[in-house]
This record gives structure tokens, sequence and C-alpha cells, in this order.
């Protein structure tokens, strides 16, 4: 066996790997944009290994696209989820920015 | 400077292109090893991580930290393997060779940059969700 079929078998169970992190993390966390995350992620990091085999154009072009396709997957999350972001007020404290935040104060009876 | 003049003598024959040729090869496929037992390392650790998070109930937080410290781990194989391109370009590579290299290292190059603006973003929204939750008194 050499190193190149080890890194080829390593490649192979990263891959196995991923797959099967991206299932738990779907099971858990309900969503869909971290799993393919994690996966994308197993995903390239499979790609080096290969890539540290013998780098054959194809490998090369592989791991290229594997690159292309997760920028493009990881900009159109953030593309969508950039949206209904808005600032979350401080509890005790009324304004929206840290500037002009100021005590929150409860009207008493003896105010009114 | 006799020593140097010597046919076959020391300096010749640790100083040769081929065998310096054969040492650089074997340096770059120690790096480029070292780098891949790093990232399969890393994929191996942040799959269990994985696992274990989703077992144990944690947080959207503790999968986005798993993942953190995986791509730490790819950052990490990934500068290994861009050491031993630099190796590579220590002995004089055929036209060809030099192609190769150029594209495997500006694919190496671009997977850094991107992996470490990812992981400083990712670094920067869990810490942001942890002063919220540190100033509302509640756990992430």
């Amino acid at each position: 066996m050499t190193l190149d079929d080890v890194l080829r078998s390593a490649s192979l169970t990263v891959t196995a790997l991923g797959v099967l992190s991206a299932g738990a993390v779907l099971a858990r966390a309900r969503e869909v944009r971290l799993p393919i995350a994690v996966l994308l992620d197993f995903l390239l990091a499979a790609g080096l290994l290969r890539l540290a085999v013998a780098p054959a154009p194809r490998a090369l072009a592989s791991a290229a696209l594997i690159i292309i396709i997760r920028k493009i997957i990881t900009f159109g999350f953030a593309h969508r989820t950039a949206a209904p972001a808005a600032v979350r007020p401080v509890p005790g404290f009324v304004g929206t920015t840290p500037g002009n935040a100021r005590p929150h104060v409860p009207v008493t009876e003896e105010r009114r | 400077m006799t020593i140097f003049a010597v046919e076959g003598g020391f300096p010749a024959s640790v100083l040769s292109e081929s065998v310096l040729r054969d040492y650089v090869d074997l340096l770059v496929r120690l790096v480029e090893g070292a780098g891949a037992v790093v990232i399969f390392l890393g994929a191996a650790l942040a799959a269990v991580g994985f696992v274990r998070a989703a077992f144990r109930r944690h947080s959207h937080e503790e999968f986005v930290r798993v993942r953190l410290s995986l791509g730490r781990y790819l950052t990490l194989g990934l500068e290994f393997q861009l050491a031993s391109d630099v190796l590579s370009t220590a002995i004089a590579p055929t036209f060809a060779e030099i192609g190769k290299l150029a594209a495997i290292a500006a694919i190496r190059t671009l997977l850094n940059y991107f992996l470490a603006k990812e992981i400083e973003r990712e670094r920067a929204e869990v810490e942001g969700k942890q002063n919220v939750s540190a100033v509302d008194g509640t756990h992430v």
C-alpha cells in the first residue's frame, strides 16, 4: 500500500464522515444552511487530501469547482439571511444604538 | 581547496543535483504528508464533535464552534501544503511542472484566504451572540 493509496482512502473516509456529520447536524439543528456548510467543509477537506496525492488536472479542476460551489452557496445563504437581521435591544436600556441608549426607568405611580 | 577538487569526494556526491532533488522530494512528501495528517485529524475530531453535540442536544453555537475548529485545522493543513509547494520550487522544475505548481499554489492560497475570512466572520458572530446572551443573562 503506497502513500497515495492511504491518501485516497483518507479522502473517502473524510467524505463519509462529512455525510455523517451533516446528517447529525441536520437532525438536530432543523435548518439547511449549517448542515450544507458542514458537508462542504468536509468535502473541501477530502478535496485537499486528494490534491495531496498526484495533482492530476481533474483533481485540480474538482477542487476548484468545490471552492466555487461553496462560495456561491455561502453567498446565497448570506444574502437570504442578511435581510431580517435587526438590532437587538439591550434589556434595561432604550434606544437603538449604543450611543443614544439610556436607562429605562419604569413609570411608577409616584411619577405619574 | 583540494577537498572540493576530489572527484567523487564528499561535497560532489552530496551536493549533486540528483541527490539534492531526492532530498527535496523526500522533504516535500514529508511536509505534504504532515498537512494531510492535520487535515484528516481535524476532520475526524470535527465529526466526533458534531455527532457528540447532536446527541447531547447542544445549541446551534456548539455546532458553529466545532465548525470553527475544523476550519482552523483546514487552514493549518493548507499552510503545510503551501510550505511543500514552496519547497518544490527549490529545485529547477520543468515548465509543465511550474504550471501545475502555480495552479495548485493559487488554489491553496485562495482557499486559505477565504477560510481565514470565514473563520473570522463566524468567530465574530459567535462572540456577538455570547455578548448579547451575557447581557440578557440567558445561556446560549
